[in-house]
C-alpha cells in the first residue's frame, strides 16, 4: 500500500459533464478527489450547436440550473443538462477552474488533448517551488454522457491502480501501457513539478 | 500553558498515538518551534529528530521536511541536522529518498549561501561543507538508479546544482522566489574553504552528466520529460549554456528512444515543443531561432504561432557567452575550434570585423560538409540503398509524428536535412564534426556501411537515415559506446524494432532462370579453353567439366558434347575425360541397383 492516499485532480474543459462524473465515481471509492474546468466560460449546450448558454465559473449550479428551467424546462430535461446539473450541486455548489486552484495534487488527469494541453501551459507557468512532482494524464473521452460513464469508470480503475501500486512512479510507465492495450484508447503522459 | 509546555505534552502525544494523529501533532509542533517561538527549536531537536526511525513512512518524510525548515529558519543547525538528512538520504524507503533528495536540493543552496558569507569558516563548518559535497556527489550518482521516481528526482536536484554553481548574468531570467538564490557570481574567489574553480567545473560537469543521460537509448519517457523542462529552465536562467540547450533538444528530436510507445513519443513531442517554446521566447534565443523554429515547425507548429512566440529583434547582439564563459580548468569549446581551423585550411573570408568569430559546434561542422554533397544523385542514391532496409508497412508510431516535407528541394530545406543527418552521424562519432584528428584519412566504407546498417534496423521511433558514405574523407572513429540508434535490448517495446533479415530481401529463382545461369557458366568455362592452357590448368578444367556434366541433369551434356564436336582433335583429353566419367557414373548405377535388387 503507498504511503499516503492520492490526491487527484479530473479536469475537462466545463467542469460540468465529464469530470463531474469521475469526481462522483471517485469520491465515492474514497479517493480524495477535486475536479476542475480549463475553459475561460462555462459552456452547456444551447438550443442550437452555435448557441451555447455560457456562464461564468463564479455562477453556481443552483443559478444555472434555474436559469435553464426559465429558459426552456422540457429541453432541457430531455437531454439531460438539468439532471447533471443537478447532480453537480449534491457534489460542490459551483465549477471550478484549474489555473485559479493552488493545491497540490499528485495526480491530475484530463478528459481531452486541448484541455491536456492547457494543464500543461499552466502547470509550467508556475515558479517552482518544491519540485513536488504531479503526474499528469490524458484520457480521451467524447462529451456526452454515455461516453463521460464509460470514461469515469475508466479513471476510477486508473487510479485505483495506481493507489494500489507500492511505487506510484517507478510502476506508472508500464500500468498505463496495460490500460492503453485493454482500453485500446491512447493516454498522454508527463510529469511536471510545483 | 506556555509554549513550551504545549510542545512537551504534544510530544508525549505524539509518542504513543498511531500514524496519522501523530502526523497532525508533529505538525502542529513544528509550526510552534519554529514558526511561533524559535528559541524552543533547540530545545526539541532531538526530540523531533528522533522521530526518523519512526515505522511509518510519512512520519520520516515529515522529520526531512522538518529538517528543512529547522536549517532554513537557523542555518547553524546545519552542523547538526545534516547527518541524519544524510542518513535518511540512504533510507529503505524510495519515497523517502526522494524527499530526502528534495530537500538537498533546497539545503545545498542554503548552505553554500551560509558558509560563503564569512571568507573563513570553522573546522566544524568545513566537515558540514564536505558532507554536503558527498552527498551530491551521492544524489548525481543516483541518476543511474534503478527506480524511476528516484532518477526524476536526481534530474531536478541536477538542474538546480547547474543553475547554483554558475554566474547569474545580465540575461538570466530568475523566477521571483529565485531572486535572493546564491549562484557562482556571488561566491568569493578568495575564500579560505570553499574553491570557486573547482565549483565552476562541478557545474559544468554535472551539465556534462546531465546531457548524456538524455541521449541514454533507454531513458524513460517520465525522465526524458522532466530533463527536458530541466534543460529549458537552465537556458533561461543561464543563457550560456543555451548553445548545449539547443543542440540536446535538437538531437534529441532527430534520436527519440527507440523504446518509447506511440503515446510516450506524442507526449514527449509535446513537450519539447512547449519547452522549444519557453526557450524561444528568451531574448538570448536570437541566434539560435532558425534551429528552434525548423524543430517547431517539424513538431507540427504553424509559422504563425512560432512568429507570435519569437521575441522582437531588440540589437544585433554579439556572441558572447561562450567565449566569455572560459572560466576553470578546461575549455571545452577549444579543441573543436582548432578542429575546424585545420579542416578548412584556406580560410574561406576575412572574418567580419563586427562580428565575433562564431564557434562552431561538431554539428555545425559535419552539416557543412554535408550540405554541398547533398545533390539529387546522391539523394536518390541515399534513397534508394536505404529503401531495402525500411519494413514493409508504415509503423504507427512513424506515421502519427510523421510531417510531409513543405519546400522540398529548397536551400533551406537541405540545409535542414544535412542537420538532421549532422546531427545523427555526431551522435554515432562519424563525420568531420565528430574527430578529433585534424587530417581526414581515406573512408573506410566497410565499417561505415556497417554502422549504417546497424543504424538503420531501428523503426520504433522518429529517425532519419544515417548516409551509407559516399564522399571521402570522413574519418572512422571509434564508436561511442551509446550509440543512440544502434541498440538492441529493453523489456516491454515488444516488436517494436525490425533488424534487417536478408531472407526477407530475396526470393528463389525459377526452374528455367537456374537452368540459363548454370548454361552460361559451363559455356564461359568452355570458352576459356585458350586462357587456362596457359595457365596450366587444363586437367583441371577438364575434370570439372566432365564431372560437372556427368553429375547434373540439362542442356550442359549437349553444349558439350557440341564443343567437343567442334574440334575433336584438340578436345579429345576432355571427350575421353567425358566417357570415363559416364562410365564411372553408369557402373556405379548398376551396382546399386544390383544391390537393390538383392
Amino acid at each position: 500500500m503507498p504511503s499516503h492516499p492520492l490526491r487527484v485532480a479530473v479536469v475537462c474543459s466545463s467542469n460540468q459533464n465529464r469530470s463531474m462524473e469521475a469526481h462522483n465515481i471517485l469520491s465515492k471509492r474514497g479517493f480524495a478527489v477535486r475536479s476542475f474546468g480549463t475553459g475561460s466560460h462555462v459552456k452547456l449546450p444551447g438550443p442550437a450547436p452555435d448557441k451555447p448558454n455560457v456562464y461564468d465559473f463564479k455562477t453556481t449550479y443552483e443559478q444555472m440550473y434555474n436559469d435553464l428551467v426559465r429558459k426552456d424546462k422540457e429541453l432541457y430535461t430531455q437531454n439531460g443538462i438539468l439532471h447533471m446539473l443537478d447532480r453537480n450541486k449534491r457534489i460542490k455548489s459551483k465549477p471550478e477552474r484549474f489555473q485559479n486552484c493552488k493545491d497540490k495534487f499528485d495526480l491530475v488527469i484530463t478528459c481531452e488533448e486541448r484541455v491536456y494541453d492547457q494543464v500543461l501551459e499552466d502547470l509550467s507557468s508556475r515558479e517552482q517551488e518544491t519540485l513536488q512532482p504531479v503526474h499528469v494524464i490524458n484520457v480521451d473521452i467524447q462529451d456526452n454522457h454515455e461516453e463521460a460513464t464509460l470514461g469515469a469508470f475508466l479513471i476510477c480503475e486508473l487510479c485505483q491502480c495506481i493507489q494500489h501500486t507500492d511505487d506510484m512512479e517507478n510502476e506508472i510507465d508500464e500500468l498505463l501501457q496495460e490500460f492503453e492495450d485493454k482500453s485500446n484508447r491512447p493516454f498522454l503522459h508527463t510529469v511536471c513539478f510545483y | 500553558m506556555t509554549t513550551s509546555e504545549k510542545v512537551v505534552d504534544l510530544l508525549n502525544q505524539a509518542a504513543l498515538i498511531p500514524t496519522d494523529e501523530k502526523l497532525a501533532v508533529l505538525k502542529q509542533v513544528q509550526e510552534l518551534i519554529i514558526n511561533k517561538d524559535p528559541s524552543l527549536l533547540d530545545n526539541f531537536l532531538d526530540e523531533m529528530i528522533a522521530f526518523q526511525t519512526d515505522k511509518s513512512i510519512e512520519v520520516r518524510k515529515f522529520v526531512i521536511g522538518f529538517i528543512e525548515e529547522a536549517c532554513k529558519r537557523d542555518n547553524e543547525l546545519l552542523l547538526r541536522l545534516i547527518a541524519n538528512l544524510n542518513m535518511l538520504l540512504k533510507d529503505e524507503s524510495v519515497n523517502v529518498v526522494k524527499k530526502a533528495i528534495l530537500t538537498l536540493t533546497q539545503l545545498y543552496r542554503v548552505t553554500l549561501q551560509w558558509l560563503v558569507r564569512p571568507k573563513a569558516v570553522s573546522d566544524m563548518q568545513e566537515a558540514c561543507w564536505d558532507l554536503v559535497t558527498q552527498m551530491k556527489g551521492d544524489v548525481l550518482a543516483s541518476l543511474d538508479s534503478e527506480n524511476d521516481g528516484v532518477r526524476t528526482h536526481a534530474i531536478k536536484f541536477t538542474e538546480s546544482l547547474i543553475i547554483t554553481l554558475s554566474p547569474r548574468t545580465s540575461d538570466s531570467d530568475i523566477p521571483k522566489r529565485q531572486e535572493g538564490d546564491i549562484s557562482l557570481d556571488k561566491v568569493p574567489k578568495d575564500h579560505s574553504y570553499i574553491r570557486y574553480d573547482v565549483l565552476c567545473e562541478e557545474g559544468k560537469s554535472a551539465l556534462e552528466k546531465l546531457l548524456k543521460f538524455m541521449v541514454h537509448p533507454a531513458i524513460s519517457s517520465i525522465n526524458l520529460t522532466t530533463a527536458l523542462g530541466s534543460l529549458a529552465t537552465i537556458a533561461r536562467q543561464r543563457p550560456m549554456f543555451m548553445s548545449e540547450v539547443v543542440q540536446a533538444y535538437e538531437t534529441l528530436h532527430a534520436n527519440l528512444p527507440p523504446t518509447l510507445a506511440k503515446s510516450q513519443v506524442s507526449s514527449v513531442r509535446k513537450n519539447l515543443k512547449l519547452h522549444l517554446v519557453a526557450v524561444l521566447k528568451h531574448p538570448c534565443s536570437l541566434e539560435f531561432q532558425g534551429q528552434i523554429s525548423t524543430l517547431l515547425l517539424d513538431l507540427g507548429m504553424p509559422q504563425s504561432e512560432i512568429t507570435r512566440s519569437t521575441p522582437a529583434v531588440r540589437e544585433q547582439r554579439k556572441r558572447p557567452r561562450h567565449e566569455q564563459y572560459t572560466e576553470g580548468k578546461k575549455v571545452k569549446m577549444d579543441p573543436i575550434e582548432d578542429d575546424e581551423d585545420k579542416e578548412e585550411p584556406a580560410p574561406l573570408t576575412a572574418p567580419k570585423p563586427a562580428a565575433v568569430p562564431v564557434a562552431q559546434s561538431a554539428i555545425d561542422l559535419t552539416a557543412e560538409f554535408l550540405h554541398p554533397l547533398l545533390n539529387p544523385e546522391n539523394v536518390a542514391n541515399l534513397v534508394l540503398i536505404s529503401m531495402v532496409y525500411l519494413p514493409d508497412v508504415m509503423p504507427a508510431s512513424f506515421q502519427a509524428t510523421y510531417t510531409p516535407v513543405e519546400s522540398a528541394g529548397t536551400d533551406a530545406q537541405i540545409k535542414h536535412l544535412a542537420r538532421l543527418m549532422a546531427t545523427q552521424m555526431t551522435a554515432a562519432g562519424i563525420g568531420p564534426g565528430g574527430s578529433q584528428r585534424p587530417a581526414p584519412s581515406d573512408a573506410q566504407n566497410e565499417v561505415l556501411i556497417l554502422m549504417v546498417g546497424q543504424a538503420i534496423s531501428v523503426v520504433g521511433g522518429y529517425t532519419e537515415k544515417v548516409p551509407a558514405v559516399e564522399a571521402p574523407a570522413t574519418v572512422k572513429r571509434l564508436p561511442e559506446p551509446i550509440v543512440p540508434t544502434a541498440q538492441t535490448k529493453m523489456t516491454g517495446a515488444s516488436g517494436r524494432k525490425k533488424v534487417f533479415r536478408l531472407s526477407d530481401v530475396i526470393q528463389p529463382f525459377s526452374d528455367t532462370q537456374i537452368e540459363k545461369l548454370t548454361s552460361r557458366a559451363v559455356k564461359r568455362i568452355l570458352h576459356s579453353e585458350k586462357a587456362i592452357a596457359q595457365s596450366g590448368m587444363s586437367h583441371v578444367r577438364v575434370k570439372l567439366l566432365s564431372r560437372l556434366v556427368t553429375q547434373f541433369e540439362g542442356m550442359m551434356k549437349e553444349d558439350v558434347l557440341e564443343f567437343i564436336l567442334d574440334d575433336i582433335r584438340t578436345r579429345s583429353d576432355l571427350a575421353f575425360s567425358l566417357l570415363y566419367q559416364e562410365y564411372n557414373a553408369y557402373l556405379s548405377s548398376s551396382r546399386n541397383w544390383c544391390w537393390r535388387t538383392r
